[in-house]
């Protein structure tokens, strides 16, 4: 029995593991990476300074607090030279700009709305002023 | 070899856990299918919604635990097609709003426009009434104005008729005056006539008996014998009925004024009205011969006037038989 089994074990269990440890990698050790190098920082700095100084920072203030947050962080782990950690930041920060362009634009656009639907209410009423007159 | 099947059970064991789905997972993928049921947001963001949609399947194909920054990113997703959707939603609103503004300001316009005829006809109209009103308030006056001229015409006529009236009278006085005047010269005349018939007194002559009239009893230049001596000729009848049976012959004269055939004719006319006066008062006109002298018998100067006085006379003859 006992050289029936390591017979089994040394012909299966190395094709097993190499197939549990492709299916592994394809999974989750393929997964699209952030590089990051000495000035990705920086870019990103100033990309948030760029974000903070435009109107969308007035538009998105609950973003740009993560935002900031998140920077604190990619900053330190910079500091920390792991670099995973800072790709990680980096991206999710691009990300959270976006988002922040998006709400900023969003808010501007729910603005642009009241204010329209303002405009048509005053019309409407106006309107009625003089269909009023008019009687 | 134990630790071999040590690391394969682990291996096994990893892989069975990875292959579960996380809630937090779960609750990523409900908020998806939520999003993309919503009938508001259907039409919207069609290429983020398939990123997110991919990237939460990607999240469900992976194996092993799910890494938390690879969730985040998924989410990142789904919250990008999420606000691109309302961004695209709030953007046909506006153009809804703005279409709808559109319409609203033309009517808007049209009733602007329909308002200010409205007020310009009822302007228009105030100012006919206005106009109306003005040129009433203009002709009440000018008839005021006339009926007050025609007052004052009317006093100043009235005040002319009365000063005419006045006029009128003191002249009538005047004529009056004067027509009194006449008359009293009237009078004073026919009493004066009245006395000189009364006063004329016969005279004896080789012919007869002669009573002469001066030119008194004629109106001047004429042959009429005035009323007054008409009425007073009484005095003559008595001195001819004084004689009944004897001829009679009235002997016109006049002074030399004018010509002599002129004079000639009115001697005779003024003889033959004597002569006509007395068969008049019923005397005989068989018994009276009218002769016009002219002025071929003067009995005074015909230079002076107090001489052509006298030489205008008719002379009443009783003659002798």
């Amino acid at each position: 029995m006992k050289p029936f089994i390591n017979k089994i074990v040394s012909n299966f269990i190395p094709k097993v593991v190499m197939i549990s440890l492709l299916t592994f990698i394809s999974f989750n050790g393929l997964a699209k990476k952030f590089k990051v190098d000495k000035n990705t920082y920086f870019e990103l700095e100033g990309a948030v300074n760029a974000v903070l100084a435009s109107p969308v920072a007035d538009s998105a203030p609950l973003e740009m607090k993560f935002i900031k947050e998140k920077l604190t962080l990619a900053k330190q782990a910079k500091a920390d030279r792991d670099r995973k950690l800072e790709a990680q930041y980096t991206e999710q920060i691009y990300a959270d700009i976006e988002i922040a362009k998006l709400r900023a634009e969003l808010n501007q656009l729910n603005d642009v709305l009241l204010n329209k639907r303002d405009q048509v209410s005053e019309a409407q009423l106006y309107l009625k002023e003089l269909q009023d007159r008019l009687k | 070899m134990n630790k071999i099947i040590l690391l394969l059970l682990l291996t096994f064991s990893f892989n069975a856990f990875t292959a579960k789905k996380n809630l937090e997972l779960e609750a990523l993928r409900i908020e998806f299918d939520t999003f993309i049921t919503d009938d508001k947001y259907k039409p919207y963001a069609k290429t983020q919604k398939n990123k997110a949609k991919t990237a939460i399947e990607d999240l469900y194909k992976a194996r092993g635990k799910l890494k938390e920054h690879a969730v985040y990113l998924a989410r990142h997703e789904l919250n990008s097609a999420k606000m691109m959707a309302e961004i695209e939603y709030l953007k046909q609103q506006i153009i809804f709003e703005d279409e709808k503004l559109e319409a609203l300001n033309i009517e808007i316009l049209k009733a602007d426009a329909a308002v200010a005829r409205w007020e310009a006809d009822k302007a228009q109209l105030l100012l006919n009434l206005q106009a109306e009103e003005t040129e009433r308030e203009r002709i009440e006056k000018q008839l005021a104005l006339e009926l007050a001229s025609q007052k004052a015409n009317e006093a100043e006529i009235k005040q002319a008729e009365l000063e005419a009236a006045k006029a009128y009278a003191k002249k009538q006085e005047k004529v009056a005056a004067l027509a009194k005047q006449e008359a009293d010269l009237a009078f004073e005349e026919i009493d004066a006539l009245r006395r000189q018939l009364e006063s004329l007194a016969a005279r004896e002559t080789a012919e007869g008996m002669v009573m002469t009239l001066g030119d008194f009893v004629f109106d001047s230049a004429s042959a009429n014998i005035k009323q007054a001596a008409i009425d007073n000729f009484h005095k003559i009848l008595e001195f001819i009925d004084g004689y009944p049976d004897r001829s009679i012959r009235i002997e016109g004269h006049t002074d030399s004024s004018g010509s002599e055939a002129f004079n000639l004719d009115l001697s005779q006319d003024r003889a033959d009205a004597v002569k006509n006066l007395l068969i008049e008062y019923g005397i005989d006109s068989l018994r009276i011969e009218a002769v016009g002298m002219g002025e071929s018998m003067p009995i005074a100067d015909n230079n002076t006037e107090a001489g052509k006085a006298k030489n205008r006379r008719v002379e009443i003859i009783i003659l002798n038989n």
